[in-house]
């Protein structure tokens, strides 16, 4: 009885036997000659075996490709040009390959682990000498990765292909469906974010991946969009999920805005030239001063647009035209609503 | 967990092509580049001394300096045409570079500026250019009636 080749050693005997193969090789010529198809027990079994290691190598990035030859009718042959898959000429040094090396473990269990590890497997075929991942390994990072959200969205990311998600928002609670030109995907204080265009919204937003609850769907065409190049995806997270407390500085009419008065804080440190002024425009249109914390400015202009003129933003800038932002929105789409459409669709 | 046949024959071209391009490498040197003990490095190229192109005479097979390998070195002198290292493919490539990023972010200022510098300059050593390039998707297949909440 013969020892049965391993399916590494067919594959690799497969590759090595088309790869040198001065023209190309016919089925027949793969069955009688290559190492491991020998022993398959059937034509049928051949081409069961054939066209799983055909799938296997198309898949590591090593397509067989079909020759036909008009000497030969129908009769196909296989070839694979090794030269048209292979990397361009580059070096990596010892860190960088460290650094990958690194990375690839960022995957653990995840289904892209495998893929990780194989791109690494791949690009140590072109490192000078073995990395070390001493300069950053004892900062490795082990975010758990965005669960069932996350391949979708690479794939979205990768074709420029708008997403839809049900997500559930953090300030109301309430679930909606989105639909996101996704750009990137942060990791961020042991979260992942998807950073994109909301389109329903057009503009610029950032979706904690825990809080999708369906998997994102990809619609439309690829290509549909591109991703802005300047892009401060951190900042955008920190400004709509929250980063350092910062202070509001309001000036709110009398007996109005309860929710904010109970969040109010009183003002700590020394008054210094600004605080006087600020105090003093409030006095002057008789308004309480108050000053909010908060962290997300993105939440927090939302619920101070929902007082309307009753609370005016002093400081700090930044939230001050948010909420200005907001209301102006608001009042274009009341004219809106009043007036003459603005943007005739032609019918 | 057994290895899968692709992930074994990943390596057994990429120790080639690294092989390629070095002249002798110790066999630990091998192991801590890819990543796998030196029993599996043995195992590997034990592998490829016997793999080549039909008729599997001495003259088709992938060779090794015998001698070389009995002092514990590997060097390569017959590689049969696989001395091309391999690009990665579209699913690789993004997974590796989102980890990258994320290494990135995640550590983001509390990383010394070497650390940093080297992080960057592993990101931009990397794609597109080390990635297949794929016709445009097709696949993806429109959903009928955009999903409820």
């Amino acid at each position: 009885m013969s020892t049965t080749i391993p399916p590494a050693e067919r594959l690799l005997d497969l590759v090595i036997a088309l790869v040198n193969t001065p023209h190309r090789m016919t089925k027949a010529q793969i069955q009688r000659s290559v190492a491991g198809y020998d022993d398959a027990p059937s034509v049928e079994a051949f081409e069961r075996m054939f066209e799983r290691d055909k799938d296997a190598l198309r898949e590591l990035g090593i397509p067989i490709e079909t020759v036909t030859d008009a000497a030969h009718g129908d009769d196909v042959g296989y070839r694979v040009d090794l030269d048209a898959y292979a990397l361009p000429p580059i070096e990596l040094t010892p860190a960088q390959h460290g650094v990958l090396s690194l990375a690839a473990r960022f995957w653990q269990d995840h289904s892209l682990a495998r893929d990780a590890s194989r791109a690494l497997t791949k690009l140590s075929a072109v490192t000078s000498g073995p990395g070390s991942e001493e300069s950053v390994a004892a900062l490795a990072p082990r975010a758990r990765a965005g669960g069932d959200a996350f391949l979708p969205l690479l794939d979205a990311i990768q074709h420029a292909q708008a997403v839809t998600f049900c997500y559930r928002a953090a300030s109301t609670g309430e679930e909606r469906l989105r639909t996101v030109e996704p750009w990137r995907l942060v990791a961020s204080r042991g979260g992942w974010y998807l950073v994109g265009r909301d389109r329903d919204r057009a503009e610029a937003r950032a979706f904690r991946l825990t809080r999708m609850t369906s998997a994102p769907t990809a619609i439309g065409p690829s290509r549909a969009f591109d991703v802005p190049a300047e892009l401060d995806a951190r900042a955008l997270i920190d400004t709509q999920h929250g980063g350092a407390e910062r202070i509001a500085v309001l000036a709110v009419t009398p007996e109005r805005a309860g929710a904010l008065r109970a969040r109010a804080v009183t003002a700590t440190g020394e008054s210094g030239a600004d605080e006087q002024h600020l105090a003093a425009i409030a006095t002057a249109t008789g308004r309480d001063l108050l000053r909010v914390p908060y962290r997300a400015a993105t939440r927090m202009a939302e619920e101070l647009s929902g007082y309307g003129d009753a609370a005016l933003v002093l400081a700090p800038t930044e939230l001050r035209s948010a909420v200005l932002q907001r209301l102006n929105a608001a009042a274009r789409l009341s004219a809106l609503d009043g007036g003459t459409p603005m943007e005739a669709s032609d019918g | 967990m057994a290895e899968r046949a692709p992930d074994r024959l990943v390596r057994l071209l990429g120790i080639v092509a690294f092989l390629n391009r070095h002249e002798s490498v110790p066999v630990a040197e091998l192991a801590t580049t890819f990543g796998v003990p030196a029993r599996q490095i043995l195992e590997d190229i034990d592998t490829l001394w016997v793999s080549g192109t039909p008729g599997y005479q001495h003259s088709d097979l992938i060779d090794f300096d015998a001698d070389a390998h009995d002092r514990g070195v590997v060097r390569l002198t017959e590689s049969r045409g696989l001395t091309r290292p391999l690009r990665l493919g579209t699913r690789e490539g993004v997974a590796l570079i989102a980890a990258l990023r994320a290494l990135r972010d995640l550590l983001g200022s509390t990383l010394p500026a070497e650390q940093a510098a080297v992080v960057d300059s592993t990101l931009e050593a990397s794609p597109p250019r080390w990635a297949t390039r794929r016709a445009p998707s097709t696949s993806t297949s429109p959903p009928t009636g955009a999903p409820t909440c």
